[in-house]
């Protein structure tokens, strides 16, 4: 037993309680921090973690403490190996990136993006722990990602106005030597009597003719975009004048549709007319793209926040390739058979959605699936038109 | 029935022969011009009950040569026609110089004289 003397004892209680009082404050810093902190020994055992673990997480501090980090289900598969290079780098070489960001994954399941920083704590001139310190960036990342979304849409609206810049101008220099050919075969149809055998090749010429106008201008509907006539419409309206219209290729092909749409579905301010050309457009892509026996689903729902309607129209058809589909609304695209489409309805399709302020989206799986989303504001702020020329 | 006169102006010749050849079963009388100073030309040279003219031309538009003719005949016919499609621009313009009639080519030859035909209330 040693003796100490009332001096080294007041002084040993004195340490303590300052000992205490550093605990005491580095723990209040510890826990209070918005980040979320953990530390773990050399081996990956978690030893202690702060109250954001909790908040962020969902994990209260006696499910985790004593557990390896790897046995939670906080971290995907893939990104294992990151994590895991960042621990054995601070442990083994006493260094670290100094920043990584992760998604980890919720008791609940949601994502929560972090950005992850390390240090090392040592005792004896050996490392002992790792202290991890994990950011929520959630928002930043969605903000970002929003961003992008919006960055992408941009170049891909000012590659489609340029591009329909150019097809406008080319169409309209079409259209003038287009009338001489147009005029002039039948003018010579006129002056032509039955059963001469001139007669076909000129209607052949002017069936050519008619052709040539019809792609020049749906070439210009989607290059100048063709005035909307906003009324007050049933959305089920062009919908089901859509499938009307397609039914036989339906029934053919013993397609199934399946319609998810709200009864009391709100009337919006479009163009039923126009509407219905898209619609056409995307069922037929979607009955060219599904074996026999294939599905279209077709939904409707109301987004109270931004004021609009959604569309999607999914089918279990063959997909894009992930190649084409950037290039999917762009004039004159196409993969199929020459015959079979000319490449303007998509482009057309989107040049229609735009006049109605609204916006068309795509995502395909090869193989799997195509699924078109459209959202269409409700009401139009003071558009209006009638054209009654021509 | 005395025969119309009609003013067509184009700078396309084929579309140009096309009008003249189409509108020759109608009771009117075709002038041609291929650009504003011969229309303008011919506009003084002759008195005119329509005037035809193309929106788009080399360096000048229809809608001047159909104003200069509203200023000699103030109730002179007006059909304009466009190798162009519907649009606001356009539609101001047809409102502002209030033409009659509008045809987009590449136009039928039976559409033109339809076009024509309504101008005369025939």
């Amino acid at each position: 037993m040693v003796e100490i003397s009332d001096k080294e004892y007041q002084e040993l209680r004195s340490r303590k309680k300052e000992l205490e009082a550093a605990e005491s404050k580095f723990r209040t810093i510890f826990e209070t921090s918005i980040d979320m902190i953990s530390y773990v020994d050399r081996h990956g055992k978690i030893l202690d973690i702060n109250n954001s673990v909790e908040n962020l997480l969902g994990y209260k501090k006696d499910e985790v403490v004593g557990r390896n980090f790897t046995e939670l289900g906080v971290l995907s598969l893939e990104n294992l190996p990151r994590i895991f290079k960042l621990f054995t780098d601070t442990i083994q070489k006493g260094e670290a990136e100094t920043k990584i960001e992760l998604a980890l994954k919720c008791k609940k399941g949601e994502k929560v993006y972090v950005e992850v920083g390390t240090n090392f704590i040592k005792k004896d001139g050996k490392v002992e722990g790792v202290v991890n310190i994990f950011r929520d960036i959630t928002e930043r990342k969605r903000m970002e990602e929003n961003l992008k979304q919006s960055r992408d849409q941009l170049a891909q609206s000012e590659r489609l106005a340029s591009l329909g810049r150019i097809a406008a101008g080319v169409a309209h220099e079409l259209n003038n030597p287009l009338t001489g050919v147009l005029g002039m075969a039948q003018l010579m149809l006129e002056e032509t009597k039955k059963g001469d055998p001139k007669r076909e090749e000129l209607e052949i010429i002017e069936e050519s003719a008619l052709r040539c106008k019809g792609i020049i201008q749906s070439l210009l509907s989607f290059a100048q975009k063709t005035l909307p006539e906003f009324k007050k419409i049933n959305l089920k309206d062009p919908l089901y004048q859509s499938l009307r219209l397609i039914k036989k290729q339906l029934i053919l092909k013993d397609i199934q549709v399946e319609t998810d749409i709200p009864p009391a579905v709100r009337e919006i301010e479009a163009d039923g007319g126009q509407l219905t050309q898209v619609f056409l457009n995307l069922l037929n892509n979607s009955i060219e793209s599904v074996k026999q026996k294939g599905i279209i689903k077709i939904q409707a729902r109301e987004d109270r926040r931004d004021n609009r309607m959604i569309f999607t129209f999914e089918d279990n058809g063959s997909g894009i390739d992930p190649e084409y589909l950037p290039h999917i609304f762009e004039p004159f695209f196409t993969t199929k058979k020459k015959e079979k489409g000319t490449g303007l309805g998509l482009s057309i399709s989107y040049g229609i959605i735009q006049s109605h302020n609204g916006s068309i989206e795509c995502q395909s799986r090869k193989g799997k699936g195509t699924t078109f989303t459209i959202k269409l504001p409700i009401r139009q702020s003071g558009k209006e038109k009638v054209f009654s020329c021509g | 029935m005395e025969k119309k006169k009609f003013l067509v102006v184009d700078d396309e010749p084929a579309v140009l022969k096309v009008c003249g050849m189409a509108l020759a079963k109608l009771p009117i009388e075709i002038v041609a011009a291929r650009d504003k100073k011969e229309a303008l030309k011919k506009l003084k040279e002759n008195v005119f009950d329509g005037v035809l003219a193309d929106y788009k031309l080399l360096q000048h538009d229809g809608l001047s040569i159909i104003k200069e003719a509203r200023k000699l005949y103030p109730k002179i016919y007006a059909i304009l026609m466009t190798g162009t499609l519907k649009s606001e621009e356009l539609e101001k313009k047809i409102r502002k110089t209030k033409i009659d009639k509008c045809i987009f080519k590449p136009f039928t030859v039976n559409e033109l004289r339809e076009a024509v035909r309504e101008c005369f209330g025939q």
